[in-house]
């Protein structure tokens, strides 16, 4: 995993200023529109990609796939959060790629090297605090990781992005209980992977 | 050491519970077991957590610059001279369809005179008789124009007769005669009639060859129509 691969903005993308009307200019074919949209999400998108498919070409491809599917049917929009909309698509196009690829990435951990964690912003107010948010964040994606992937892809999907039980099962096309099975041994399996970090949480 | 300490539930209803699972948060056994059993409750504690951090994970920034927007599309080489022929579609059927239309017309004698040229001729003579018609000054309408009267009139006759020269014209009259020679001819036998057939496709034959190029402009705009059509219109790709 390359630096590049885990650089994050400062924080998750909220809606954009007067998102309604940005959407509802996209949706008559405004192409500039739409492009605004997706600059604007696209950080958030790509998140949700790279930790499905653990794969940092992957998920730019299930991103660009996400696009242009959400372009060839913004038509079909009925309102509600767009966010949650534009990540539910690309929870689609993730896990289409992830069943055609049939990728198990999960075999080897990346272990931390020295001096490879995250750079704190050294504008933070508590520079101190930001590396350890940043340590805390790199812990829990290098243990999604380490999940069984029907789990990852169910944690990911409810507890990283917010999804309810019934998007998580429209998204990978399985019945409730299931999802809700694997979420709940994911979170367990979670809770013993990083018991060693457990400071992490604390702080 | 208390039954409920004893009798953990099953990890999983903890984790349903730490998730705020409907079904875990309306089960009154286990809420009770949580909050006598330490063990448990710091296992829910801990859960609690640990969705509230991954719940904080930020975005990411893509490893790569992403195209945001499906490409517009674009005719292909190819298939650019192929629009640009099929583009000649419309005037080239517009005009096989005046033309078949003028000529068929024509050639059925609808027009009046059987020979194109001389129908052209008519309208062209025709006009000083309109204007004569009009004004009633039959001089002043080639004087006018600075041509003499005789200058006006038809090679052959009726000079001076300007409001006369539309009928005087040798082809005209000639064919306003020919009914006379044609009943004088069919009498004498069934050959004068086959000359006679032939004098008439003779007279129209300006007629039917811009019928019949009609018909072939026609059929070159539908050839186009069809063959003309960019199959492969769209690049597609990323």
């Amino acid at each position: 995993m390359s630096d590049s691969d885990r650089s994050r903005p400062a924080t998750r993308t909220g809606p954009l200023a007067e998102e309604a009307a940005v959407v509802a200019a996209a949706a008559r074919g405004d192409r500039s529109a739409f492009t605004q949209l997706m600059e604007h999400y696209q950080g958030a998108c790509y998140g949700l990609a790279w930790r499905l498919l653990g794969d940092p070409d992957l998920a730019a491809d299930a991103t660009q796939d996400a696009f242009i599917h959400a372009y060839d049917h913004i038509k079909a929009y009925r309102g509600g959060v767009f966010r949650s909309w534009l990540l539910r698509i690309t929870a689609n196009a993730s896990y289409d790629i992830l069943r055609r690829s049939q990728r198990r990435p999960t075999t080897a951990l990346p272990e931390p090297e020295e001096g490879e964690a995250d750079i704190a912003d050294p504008r933070a107010v508590n520079p101190v605090a930001e590396t350890a948010r940043a340590e805390l964040y790199r812990a829990l994606d290098a243990a999604l990781r380490l999940l069984p992937e029907d789990q990852r892809v169910a944690v990911v999907l409810a507890d990283v992005y917010g999804m309810d039980y019934q998007e998580v099962a429209e998204s990978i096309q399985s019945p409730i209980g299931t999802v809700k099975s694997r979420i709940h041994r994911g979170r367990l399996r979670l809770r013993v992977l990083l018991a060693d970090q457990r400071e992490l949480f604390e702080g | 050491m208390s039954m409920t300490t004893r009798a953990h539930p099953d990890p999983e209803r903890l984790a349903a519970l730490a998730g705020a699972d409907p079904d875990a948060l309306s089960d009154r056994e286990l809420i009770a077991h949580v909050a006598e059993c330490a063990a448990c409750d710091g296992q829910v504690r801990d859960l609690r957590a640990l969705r509230a951090a991954l719940a904080e994970l930020p975005d990411l920034t893509p490893s790569r610059p992403l195209r945001l927007l499906p490409p517009v599309p674009q005719p292909t080489e190819s298939a650019g001279w192929r629009i640009g022929l099929r583009r000649a579609f419309a005037p080239l059927a517009v005009a096989g369809m005046v033309l078949l239309l003028v000529g068929g017309v024509g050639a059925t004698g609808a027009l009046g005179p059987a020979d194109a040229g001389a129908f052209f001729q008519r309208i062209q003579f025709s006009a000083p008789a309109a204007l004569e018609a009009a004004t009633g000054q039959p001089e002043e309408s080639a004087a006018d124009v600075g041509m003499a009267p005789d200058e006006v009139a038809s090679p052959e006759g009726s000079r001076g007769q300007t409001g006369a020269i539309a009928t005087d014209f040798p082809r005209a009259a000639d064919a306003s005669a020919a009914p006379a020679e044609s009943l004088v001819e069919v009498t004498a036998g069934e050959d004068t009639s086959r000359d006679g057939d032939l004098a008439m496709v003779e007279d129209r034959a300006g007629w039917i060859l811009a019928a019949l190029a009609g018909v072939g402009l026609l059929a070159l705009a539908l050839v186009l129509r069809r063959t003309a059509v960019p199959i492969d219109r769209v690049s597609s790709g990323r």
